[in-house]
């Protein structure tokens, strides 16, 4: 059995897995077009619930989006930077990486977001981490402002729900010490 | 159709809803056995995917699961109140109230974790707390202190999922400036 190195919560493996968990990973692969699903999904599938929750969620909400997912790990990124969160800052620049978004972007997500452009982008991320960050400073004028580039409602409506979902990863990956796994040897026994 | 008054979002109402939306509706009145559907829903009812997901974090993680019911809303009151979310404080309120909280325990879980019993009950807010404010400084020996209290694998990755699901509501409700339902508001006014 191996653990992760903080929490030491038990993963399951790929291999070991049945049913409902088998069936989540076998999609994740699929979907994410990667070999692995890597500590966080074995270690989330100690509850079979909460893992189908999250890898569907997921998987739905990119498949049936509005938004474009370039715009959407860019968004992930860069509040998951923001709120320190390594693990999923980690993928998330894999993710936007995969997608062709180049360095010169990806530095200025962490290190300077008023240099972003299109103008349209910048708005849309800057407003998005103030959802995420600080919600409760937003004001009247944050929201004529994001509007003023175009944004539909119900794109609006779509980039909360991210910046709520940006959260929510962030919270999970950080509590249960996912952060470390690619850097230290997971536990055996 | 309903605006909200500072960000003027589209609030969709159950005449309004139809397909995917209206089905959704129905299963949030049915599966929470309320008259009304809850103002959160009918905002981030304006993207039929947003609304899908939020439903399905809802069910997964706090309808279903094997943690009591009372526990998990006695979290989030706690997690909500911390962040001075005023929409969901008042919905995990009432719904504490409806499950039989006393205004005790609800006065320590807003105010002073410390005075909750018993030990179990209290550390397990407390970790969850921790998990939705302060994930990043989580120790070892926070996670050795609230095995200590005979916690299992799926009920930490639980806990875990609620703290987030905690944050995830809370970034929703304040990021939207979502109104205060009636009923909450009227069973809080009738305290």
């Amino acid at each position: 059995m191996r653990y992760l190195p903080i929490s030491k919560i038990p993963l399951v493996e790929e291999e070991d897995a049945i049913g409902e968990v088998a069936e989540t990973f076998d999609k994740f692969r699929s979907f994410m077009g990667v070999p692995s699903v890597g500590a966080a999904n074995m270690a989330l599938a100690n509850s079979p619930v909460v893992l189908t929750l999250t890898a569907d969620l997921f998987i739905r909400f990119l498949e049936q989006t509005i938004l474009p997912h370039p715009l959407l790990f860019m968004i992930h990124y860069t509040i998951s930077t923001t709120k320190n969160c390594v693990c999923c800052s980690a993928g998330f620049e894999r993710a936007c990486r995969s997608v062709g978004i180049d360095e010169k972007m990806l530095e200025a997500l962490i290190n300077n977001l008023d240099s972003v452009s299109p103008e349209r982008v910048r708005e849309i991320i800057q407003f998005t981490v103030k959802c995420a960050v600080e919600p409760l400073s937003l004001t009247e004028a944050d929201y004529d402002r994001v509007r003023d580039q175009g944004v539909s409602e119900q794109e609006l409506v779509e980039l909360i729900f991210w910046a709520g979902y940006a959260m929510l990863n962030d919270t999970v990956a950080d509590a249960a010490k996912w952060d470390d796994q690619e850097r230290q040897q997971l536990i055996e026994d | 159709m309903n605006y909200l008054p500072i960000n003027q979002l589209p609030m969709t109402g159950r005449k309004d809803a139809t397909g995917e939306v209206s089905e959704i509706f129905n299963d949030i009145r049915h599966t929470m056995d309320i008259p009304f559907i809850p103002n959160i829903f009918k905002t981030v009812a304006g993207s039929p995917q947003a609304l899908i997901g939020s439903w399905g974090l809802m069910q997964n993680v706090y309808l279903q699961g094997t943690l009591p019911m009372t526990l998990k809303a006695m979290i989030l009151y706690s997690i909500s109140t911390a962040h001075q979310c005023k929409y969901c404080s008042a919905v995990h309120e009432v719904t504490c109230q409806n499950l039989d909280v006393s205004e005790e325990i609800l006065e320590a879980l807003a105010q002073d974790h410390d005075r909750l019993t018993p030990i179990r009950v209290r550390e397990i807010v407390k970790f969850a707390v921790r998990c939705a404010d302060d994930p990043v400084n989580l120790t070892e020996a926070d996670y050795e202190h609230i095995r200590e209290q005979g916690i299992s694998n799926e009920e930490l990755i639980e806990i875990i999922a609620l703290a987030a699901l905690g944050n995830y509501f809370d970034t929703l409700a304040d990021a939207m400036k979502i109104d205060i339902d009636s009923v909450y508001a009227e069973a809080l006014n009738n305290k």
